[in-house]
């Protein structure tokens, strides 16, 4: 992040508001994506699972 | 009576595990007291720069579970998939944006990990593996559906002419987004907003974003597990935020 770009980078955002105001946009895109919940798993596909693992270990048995 | 909702903020290196009881200080007023904290998914708030605790920073696990496991301990096993099934389940929702397709992305990847645990070469870390295969299970499903033939190609979302000056390529409307996300609420009509927009994303550069930006993998890992160079990763990237932000434009400038 020292780089001399990213100096370069940072200095322009320091007199460029447009630049500024679209890569502050882009950082809140990113958060926004990353508050949405998560989805709980529901009961029924946990037991879904369970009963899927146990048909796949008993064919890997026999 | 005020119900007071605690929000931990935890710094990147709080040790992690939901299920864990805190004890707050808590002070109302003139009166204060210890509160119990149980933690859980909720109640977590990470400092800014943190990227929620997902598959990737999970403790790896113990190599002689993993044996065990490969060895075809069942009771070994099942503790990797209790481990692991809610945050494989999550993100598979996060590519599919489909939850019977998350489930059976669930089942399919925890059916080839069982099949497969005993080719793990552990070179690379489990849960690199493991997010190759719930990728790629997520990927298989796409192509396979009848979305996939009315998916756009990135050329055709993009603007024309590609990415110049902030000013060129967002098409000359405000730049400025009022509200911080951090205030707006994540309610029904913004999720699905959220839905909406990475569902029109090409499902590989969704992928890159999901792994990168939301599941705070490197651009090395999310290069093995999608077996792609790092510079393509970042170019994937780059086109998949700018086209994000394009689609949510309207909505925060409003």
């Amino acid at each position: 992040m020292d780089s001399p770009r990213c100096r370069e980078i940072k200095q322009h955002l320091e007199i460029c508001t447009n630049c500024a105001e679209y890569l502050d946009s882009l950082k809140k895109t990113i958060l926004l994506f990353r508050q949405y919940p998560d989805p709980k798993i529901p009961r029924m596909f946990h037991k879904r699972l369970f009963t899927a693992l146990k048909a796949a270990s008993r064919g890997a048995k026999k | 009576m005020k119900t007071i909702r605690p929000v931990l903020r935890l710094s990147e290196d709080t040790p992690y595990r939901a299920g864990t009881l805190f004890e707050s200080k808590v002070t109302a007023g003139s009166q204060s007291g210890v509160l119990p904290i149980l933690l859980c998914r909720e109640n977590i708030f990470f400092r800014r720069g943190c990227v929620k605790q997902k598959i990737s920073s999970q403790r790896e696990l113990n190599p002689d579970l993993l044996e065990k496991a490969a060895s075809g301990d069942t009771r070994a096993f099942t503790d990797i998939v209790r481990r692991y099934e809610q945050t494989v389940f999550s993100f598979a929702f996060k590519v599919c944006r489909d939850r019977r397709k998350a489930s059976e992305t669930l089942q399919d990847t925890f059916i080839n990990v069982y099949r497969k645990l005993d080719q793990f070469d552990r070179k690379s870390k489990f849960t690199t593996w493991l997010y190759s295969i719930v990728t790629n299970s997520c990927l298989m499903k796409h192509r396979k559906s009848k979305l996939e033939e009315a998916a756009l190609s990135i050329d055709e979302i993009m603007p024309a002419g590609g990415y110049g000056e902030p000013e060129e390529s967002y098409g000359g409307g405000p730049i400025l987004w009022k509200s911080s996300p951090l205030e707006k609420v994540m309610n029904g009509e913004l999720k699905e907003l959220l839905d909406r927009a990475i569902q029109k994303l090409p499902l590989e550069y969704r992928a890159v974003f999901i792994l990168r930006d939301v599941e705070g993998q490197s651009a090395e890992e999310t290069g093995k597990i999608l077996k792609l160079s790092v510079p393509a990763v970042k170019s994937r990237l780059r086109h998949a935020r700018v086209f994000l932000r394009e689609q949510l434009n309207e909505y925060m400038t409003s």
